[in-house]
């Protein structure tokens, strides 16, 4: 198990120069020069081609790349452009924030999708079934920014009774915890859904009835154990993709997160703090697929017993 | 009092392409401390049967009749009723032993749950029962596979397992449906010795559903013979291997490779020719009669009575109508026979 760990670390370290590689070269064929952009109103050509000088932009993209995997092999990401700090603190400082959002969307998502999944699957095709996976369809389906836009209006305008933007208290969480939770909760209510019915045709649940169990316990204590195997992995993806923050949300609702920082950093063609947002938030995906598929293993006596 | 006595039982599917008579209208006894057998092809309706005595099948079933367990009525049951007799009073083992036990609870957790989630029993005491059960059905360390999961064992075991579980309530019925047809041949001998020995030991009726005749043979008492929702044929094992009447049970036992006759391989096997009628258009008259060789213009028509024999012997075939009484006009004389016969 723990040999298995390691290498799954290690196995990291490529995806991570790649994406790495990926974003900068992507950068670089992007029109637009960050000193331009930071200095919009200072146009003394012969200035910028200093400041050219002292950051090493005049070097070739190798030379640079090169330069940059240098630094974060000594988990140095680099110097922000526009904040003038590294961007390790850059982003220790947004992160809480980004953390808090996500943790909240994630338990609503998990909470109510869960939820949600099992009241469907035990009685498909019902009423409640159609309305609970009508909901998760369109909180899948709908534009983040669409569904915070109407949210905002409604109750931030509307009804005055939320804030539309800012960080400051438990109330600005509400809205846009809302427009996350949406769209996550239908991914993990309709999964559910589908994997508890699934379950449910099973044998062994025939012989959990065969014993007499009451219903609810074949349910809670028979199918959902099996059924949940995959919805872990779901959410242990989730709560990753969340937490390397989320730009449209964040940006919608001002939120001084690691996604409004992302977008920051392109308006602003800060590269290495863009890289760093990146970077940051492909380690992220990659740590919880790992969390993933231990905990499927740790879960499934199957896998587990494959695996020693 | 017989301790199961379906009476008319009748199953009929809601499906897309219409009403399906799943079963049409049998009379199955079994005795306490009886092992009955129902046989039959695929589809005849055995399993739809069992399930209906386990009050296990699926909404969309109508059932009609009446399935007297000691004298009450299980399809008058409440739902809540109904939960309450499973695992107490009927329980029930199936076909694929792995895939009827939960592949993410340990053994020991799926055997001592009925009696610590619906007894109240204390969790060291059910183990206890547990490891006693388990050697019960002979399994050896038993307290070790307590923690083990059903991957880790073998098909046989697993349906140890799974008998030990079903008894561990001492039922007065047990239904097993096919208990031993996914297990190779000498696994199948044990679990058969097994659930002779058990029913010597505690007197539990056993229902064995099977469609091997050989499995029927070696451990039943008495048979019922099933055709497309109907019984055919019911008697002894004597009666119905020495003597088989309905031509859809003669051809059975000429279908079946004989163990006492040396089998050179020259011999090869009879099977009966034709295939099982749709249920959902069945012929109006007997629904064998499509496949028999001996039917005649009155098969096609009219299903006939069962028609007794001898004592405990009773045929449904035209052949024997007239020549033997009608089974329903004496049915109560036959049921006081078979009690007396105990
Ligand atoms: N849930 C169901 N819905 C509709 N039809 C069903 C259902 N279960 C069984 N049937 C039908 O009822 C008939 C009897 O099925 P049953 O499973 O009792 O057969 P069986 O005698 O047990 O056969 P086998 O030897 O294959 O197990 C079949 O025609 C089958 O298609
Ligand atoms: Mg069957």
């Amino acid at each position: 198990m723990i040999r298995y760990v390691l290498l799954k670390i290690f196995s990291t370290i490529p995806i991570l120069i790649g994406v790495s590689a990926l974003v900068f070269f992507l950068m670089n064929v992007v029109p637009g020069d960050p000193i331009a952009i930071m200095q919009r109103d200072f146009i003394d050509p012969d200035a910028l081609e200093r400041v050219r000088r002292e950051m090493h932009l005049d070097d070739p993209p190798m030379v640079r790349y090169v330069r940059f995997l240098k630094g974060m092999a000594h988990g140095d990401l680099g110097y922000s452009y526009k904040m003038r700090r590294p961007v390790s603190g850059v982003i220790a400082t947004a992160f809480p924030n980004t953390l808090k959002l996500a943790t909240c969307a994630a338990l609503v998502s998990w909470i109510i999708g869960i939820a949600a999944g099992v009241a469907s699957a035990v009685k498909p095709g019902s009423f409640l079934d159609n309305a609970l996976m009508g909901f998760s369809l369109t909180g899948i389906s709908m534009p983040t920014f669409w569904a915070a836009l109407v949210l905002q209006y409604i109750f931030g305008v509307l009804l005055g009774a939320l804030p539309v933007a800012g960080f400051d208290s438990w109330k600005h969480l509400v809205l846009p915890v809302a427009v996350l939770g949406w769209g996550q909760s239908g991914i993990v209510a309709r999964l559910t859904r589908s994997s508890l019915l699934d379950a449910m045709r099973r044998d062994y649940i025939r012989t959990a009835r065969a014993k007499g169990l009451r219903e609810r316990i074949v349910i809670s204590a028979h199918a959902l154990k099996n059924a949940l195997l995959p919805v872990v992995t779901i959410m242990a993806i989730q709560i990753s993709s969340l937490l390397s923050g989320s730009i449209v949300t964040e940006s919608v609702f001002g939120i001084p997160g690691i996604g409004r920082l992302a977008i920051g950093a392109i308006h602003n063609r800060d590269m290495p703090l863009l890289q760093g947002t990146v970077l940051f938030g492909t380690f992220l995906v990659i740590a919880g697929n790992l969390i993933a598929d231990m905990l499927y293993g740790t879960l499934d006596p199957r896998i587990r017993y494959v695996k020693d | 009092m017989s301790l199961l006595e379906i009476r008319d039982l009748m199953i009929t599917f809601q499906t897309q392409r219409g009403l399906l008579p799943a079963v049409s209208g049998i009379d199955i006894e079994a005795q306490a401390g009886e092992i009955v057998g129902v046989v039959g092809e695929s589809g005849c309706g055995k399993t739809v049967t069992a399930l209906s005595v386990m009050g296990l099948l699926p909404d969309r079933a109508r059932t009609s009749g009446e399935i007297l367990l000691d004298g009450t009525d299980l399809l008058g049951l409440t739902p809540e009723e109904m939960r309450r007799t499973r695992g107490t009073r009927i329980s029930m083992i199936f076909q694929e032993p792995m895939a009827a036990l939960n592949p993410v609870l340990t053994v020991g957790r799926q055997l001592t749950e009925p009696l610590v989630r619906i007894m109240g029993i204390g969790e060291s005491e059910a183990t206890e029962q547990a490891v006693r059960m388990l050697e019960t059905v002979h399994v050896s360390g038993a307290r070790e596979r307590l923690s083990a999961y059903p991957h880790q064992l073998s098909g046989g075991l697993c349906q140890r397992v799974m008998i030990a579980m079903a008894l561990i309530r001492q039922p007065r019925l047990l239904i097993a449906d096919e208990p031993t047809t996914a297990l190779d041949v000498t696994i199948q001998a044990q679990i058969l010795d097994l659930l002779r020995e058990l029913r010597d030991r505690t007197g539990t009726a056993i229902l064995l559903i099977t469609h091997d005749l050989g499995v029927v043979a070696e451990l039943c008492d008495r048979v019922y013979v099933m055709y497309a929702g109907h019984v055919m044929e019911q008697g002894n094992v004597y009666q119905i291997f020495d003597d088989p009447m309905h031509p859809y049970a003669y051809g059975l036992m000429r279908s079946m490779p004989e163990a006492g006759r040396a089998n050179t391989g020259r011999e090869e096997l009879y099977s009966i020719p034709g295939t099982v009628p749709d249920l959902m258009n069945m012929p109006s008259g007997c629904p064998f009669c499509p496949r028999c060789a001996e039917s005649g213009p009155l098969c096609r028509e009219i299903l006939p009575q069962l028609v007794r024999i001898s004592k405990g012997h009773a045929v449904r075939c035209w052949k024997y109508v007239g020549t033997h009484r009608a089974h329903d006009a004496d049915r109560t004389e036959e049921r006081e026979g078979a009690r007396v016969a105990r």
